[in-house]
């Protein structure tokens, strides 16, 4: 089974990744959990996304299109990352969300990837 | 017009060198957003799932033969999500967070195009953009995680 984990930070999560001090033990943290998740052989993909204040949201409103500056959603928490890991069950996705190594203000959430559909 | 041929070399290597630099692709990352309606026609065994999943195969059709298509995928959405949060050093287990929005995340696609002027244009082509929202991020370029 194919399981999403969104990777949730907050604004001094994403502060860390350019500051002189915090920033080495911040990326030093994902490169290990990253290569973890390589060696266990259970990475499918994945991407560490630049901040939200660098987002572009875009939807087409009758027909002509609509861009924006900024993630969609205002929320404290914004998607910082994510992997898709295939592993046998929900428990075994669980404990790997678990050895992520986000702050006490991030979050990890666990989707089910939707298999592919029938062919059309 | 020996300078001018001369010129005209030089703007044809400029331009290859500039075509070089812009056929080197950045990854950026098309967050998908949709709403509890839109997303029970994936269930649907009638019309409305095989429009509903026929838009995104055509998308991703399209997206593979251009060439700049490296991932994707559609997530459960909230009523099946688990969410684990560390709190304090302490694991909680909860329902998804984004319980309460009316637009869930719900899949994304990756793709390797030349600027966010190009990746805009492939977000506007996805299916969500009519029904949701597109949110475009930049990838990170952080050891290991590609």
């Amino acid at each position: 089974m194919q399981y999403a984990l969104l990777i949730r930070e907050d604004a001094s999560d994403f502060e860390k990744r350019e500051n002189v001090a915090e920033a080495g033990p911040y990326w030093a943290g994902w490169s290990a959990y990253s290569q973890a998740v390589a060696q266990a052989g259970i990475f499918v993909s994945g991407a560490g996304l630049m901040p939200p204040t660098m987002a572009t949201t875009v939807r087409i409103d009758n027909g002509s299109r609509d861009v924006q500056d900024g993630p969609f959603a205002e929320a404290k928490e914004q998607l910082g990352g994510f992997f898709v890991i295939d592993v046998a069950n929900l428990d075994l996705a669980l404990a790997w969300a678990a050895r992520a190594p986000i702050s006490r203000h991030g979050s990890v959430e666990v989707r089910p990837v939707v298999p592919p559909p029938p062919q059309v | 017009m020996k300078n001018t041929l001369a010129s005209m070399a030089v703007a044809v290597i400029v331009s290859s060198i500039m075509g070089g630099t812009m056929a080197k692709a950045a990854p950026f990352t098309l967050l998908i957003f949709e709403s509890q309606p839109e997303l029970s026609k994936r269930a649907d065994k009638g019309n409305d799932g095989a429009t509903y999943w026929g838009s995104y195969a055509q998308f991703a059709g399209e997206a593979g033969k251009a060439g700049i298509l490296r991932g994707g995928a559609a997530l459960h959405t909230v009523d099946d999500a688990r969410s684990v949060k560390l709190v304090d050093g302490t694991l909680n287990e909860g329902a998804g967070f984004d319980a309460e929005a009316t637009l869930r995340l719900s899949g994304y696609f990756q793709i390797d195009v030349a600027n966010a002027s190009a990746a805009i244009a492939w977000a506007s082509k996805i299916p969500a953009a009519a029904t949701g929202r597109i949110e475009i991020r930049a990838g990170y370029p952080a050891p290991g995680m590609n």
